[in-house]
């Protein structure tokens, strides 16, 4: 399949060299954001204006411009379409897969760390490279591959060697998606990378039948009155680290008919919990959902007291299907998710469904 | 002195039993003692919980003290103690083997403990070689950090070719934690760590004359080497129990023997060895409680409080030191 995409790229070339001189005189038709909350796309002359917003101030982080203006020079100044890429966060290469677009990736953060069997496939056939942590990227591995354009996931503060990278006309920017609170504001970003690589119709049909298949699942569990008990996370050290009541777990298991035991707690990110409330409060919870491993003795090894909570019997799932799919596509497909929570809350419900990301504990 | 911590140490095992999140009473530790209740979520959290987490910190306290005062005596050093020395280094390094090397047997609780106490005796003994060799104490120091960086740095390429799980199992051991034993574990590790102090307390005679330097006990009869030997087993023992089940814990080998001294002002190592272990487990227990109450608002890490508290104790000795 990869080699099918190389022989097709100098056409694709081609009709966008074409199309680029109507489109840098033009504006195109506006990009509605929903769900998602740290970035903002303006449709101006010539293309758009990004906006990402630091998703701790809530105020607005950096402003690019992405225009099909080739001419146009500045330091934010971000040329469409964009056509390398390095990707160092996994949920970008799954966003990239589903815009059929993986040919436009010219490096990656660790092979390892990838699902995609095409991205495999070009990483064996030298056209990927492995440029490392975003905390110390190789900027001359980098300069090399003919890379345009990083995208990172801002786990840091910074980016390391941005400004670098700028003076040598490779801009980076972050994909804050995974500080998205709702599961479907997590996937509206592929309409930013729709734009970057000139599908955005693509990613708009993508996103809005992502989101229509979640709220008809959304829809299914509404009314039933059976909510079953749920946490989240693991014992880490001496604290139980979980979703806060707002996170986009929280929202997840909402969603999916459950009834999360930490609910009301307030935050969108990690609540930390002592040890001995953990087990007072779950002694007959129901499920235990993400600790994190893909087996019990793992679990108990972790820490002895797992095995007070209600659900340690028979009601553990981890994302252990294949942890790489999992950290690939779940952001973009959330609607995949929660059909799994709900097979796994109601299993009455779709008797026939089968689990997609998760997976039971033995 | 030896009667007041005589008295303290209850206060402070009172003090930790009553500082964690739920109201307890001393009707349900008696009753999670003698007549368990599984189905009592108080009971439960008494017998499962709390008094292992209470035991943990008392042993890890007197331990690790007692072991920093053999160290310290056999070193001639007020510097020394299993940490700075390497010797927690040895038992972390074996720790790393038995976790990140997948086979069965020795990620088992008996296989963790037996690399930890091999690993501290080895390490215990080339820090012993080592001193034959140098004379001045600041070279053996360095070189027992010098041993710490250097089991580091393997640690560092274990974690690196290991799986995320056995990596995420070792890197918690690391952290530290005295929550990690049950409470069936309980009668074992009680032995074992019986074994090490009682074996201290037979060494009261050649340490009180070790006090006078290598070649003076000698001169007066000592076998250093047995001796020697010796001391370093029951460190190990002590300092291999701990670190297996506790993960390494900072400073309180140094601190707690230091500040013993300065408190009896004494080199009776009878006296020494019982009022370390005793101010060891308070030590402990109080800090462990201090984190406890403070679990609402902020994780500390036990290795982090100990440091926090034994860094400036370390400091003010030197500087008196100097002065």
């Amino acid at each position: 399949m990869s080699s099918c995409q190389d022989k097709q790229q100098p056409k694709q070339d081609e009709l966008s060299q074409q199309e680029l001189i109507s489109k840098k005189d033009e504006t195109p038709s506006k990009v509605s954001i929903e769900f998602a909350d740290n970035f903002l796309i303006e449709s101006i002359k010539g293309g758009y204006r990004l906006e990402l917003i630091d998703p701790n101030s809530h105020e607005v982080e950096s402003t690019y411009e992405l225009t099909y203006d080739q001419t146009k020079k500045g330091e934010n100044v971000i040329h469409l379409p964009m056509k390398n890429l390095a990707v160092l966060s996994q949920t970008s290469v799954g966003m990239l897969s589903k815009l059929d677009a993986l040919d436009v990736i010219t490096g990656i953060s660790n092979i390892d760390y990838v699902y995609s069997p095409i991205i495999k496939e070009r990483f064996k056939n030298k056209k990927i490279r492995q440029f490392g942590d975003e905390s110390n990227v190789p900027i001359e591995k980098i300069v090399e591959s003919s890379t345009k354009l990083i995208i990172y996931s801002g786990f840091g503060s910074e980016f390391d060697g941005e400004g670098k990278l700028r003076k040598l006309g490779i801009q980076s920017i972050p994909n804050y998606e995974w500080r998205e609170t709702h599961p479907l504001g997590r996937a509206e970003w592929i309409k930013l990378l729709g734009i970057l690589i000139d599908k955005s119709e693509k990613a708009e049909k993508v996103f809005n039948e992502i989101k229509t298949n979640y709220e008809d699942l959304k829809w299914k569990v509404r009314d039933l009155n059976d909510q079953p008990s749920v946490i989240s996370g693991n014992f880490y050290s001496d604290q139980w680290t979980a979703p806060a009541g707002e996170s986009y777990m929280a929202i997840l298991f909402r969603d999916a008919g459950a009834n999360y035991v930490y609910e009301s707690s307030k935050g969108t990110g990690s609540i930390f919990l002592p040890i001995e409330k953990v087990v007072a409060d779950n002694r007959s919870t129901q499920f235990w959902l993400n600790p994190g491993v893909s087996n019990k003795a793992t679990l108990s090894e972790m820490n002895p007291k797992a095995q007070f909570i209600g659900a340690y019997a028979d009601g553990i799932y981890c994302y252990s299907h294949e942890m790489n799919q999992f950290w690939e596509m779940s952001a973009i497909e959330p609607d995949f998710l929660l059909a799994d929570f709900i097979h796994i809350f109601h299993p009455k419900l779709e008797p026939n469904s089968t689990l997609h990301f998760y997976k039971k504990l033995k | 002195m030896l009667l007041i911590f005589l008295l303290l140490l209850p206060v402070a095992g009172v003090v930790h039993f009553m500082s964690g999140h739920l109201d307890i009473g001393f009707g349900d530790l008696v009753n999670s003692l003698f007549n368990f209740d599984e189905t009592n979520t108080q009971q439960l959290i008494a017998r499962e919980v709390r008094i292992p987490r209470m035991f943990t910190a008392l042993i890890a306290g007197a331990g690790l003290s007692v072991a920093g005062l053999l160290m310290q005596t056999l070193f001639n050093n007020p510097l020394a103690g299993p940490y700075v020395l390497g010797i927690n280094s040895g038992a972390s390094l074996f720790v790393a083997f038995s976790i990140m090397t997948g086979i069965p047997f020795l990620s088992s609780d008996l296989g963790i403990i037996t690399n930890a106490l091999i690993g501290a005796l080895i390490f215990g003994l080339i820090i012993s070689l080592f001193s034959e060799l140098v004379r001045s104490q600041i070279s053996l120091l360095l070189i027992g950090i010098m041993l710490g960086s250097f089991t580091s740095a393997i640690v560092s390429l274990l974690e690196v070719s290991s799986d995320a799980s056995e990596l995420k199992v070792f890197t918690l051991w690391a952290l530290g934690s005295l929550s990690r034993i049950e409470f069936d574990q309980i009668p074992l590790i009680s032995v074992v760590f019986i074994l090490g102090i009682v074996g201290s307390l037979f060494l009261i005679k050649p340490l009180n004359l070790l006090v006078l330097g290598q070649n003076q006990a000698r001169l007066l009869g000592l076998n250093y080497k047995r001796t020697r030997f010796v001391i370093i087993a029951i460190t190990a023992i002590l300092t291999g129990l701990i670190t297996a089940f506790c993960g390494p814990i900072a400073f309180v080998g140094l601190a707690v023997p230091n500040l013993v001294r300065i408190l009896l002002k004494s080199q009776h190592h009878g006296l020494l060895i019982v009022s370390s272990a005793f101010i060891g487990g308070i030590f402990v227990l109080l800090c462990d409680a201090l984190i406890q109450s403070l679990e609402n608002y902020m994780v500390i890490p036990i290795n982090v409080l100990t440091s926090i508290i034994g860094a400036p104790i370390v400091v003010l000795l030197i500087l008196r030191k100097l002065r």
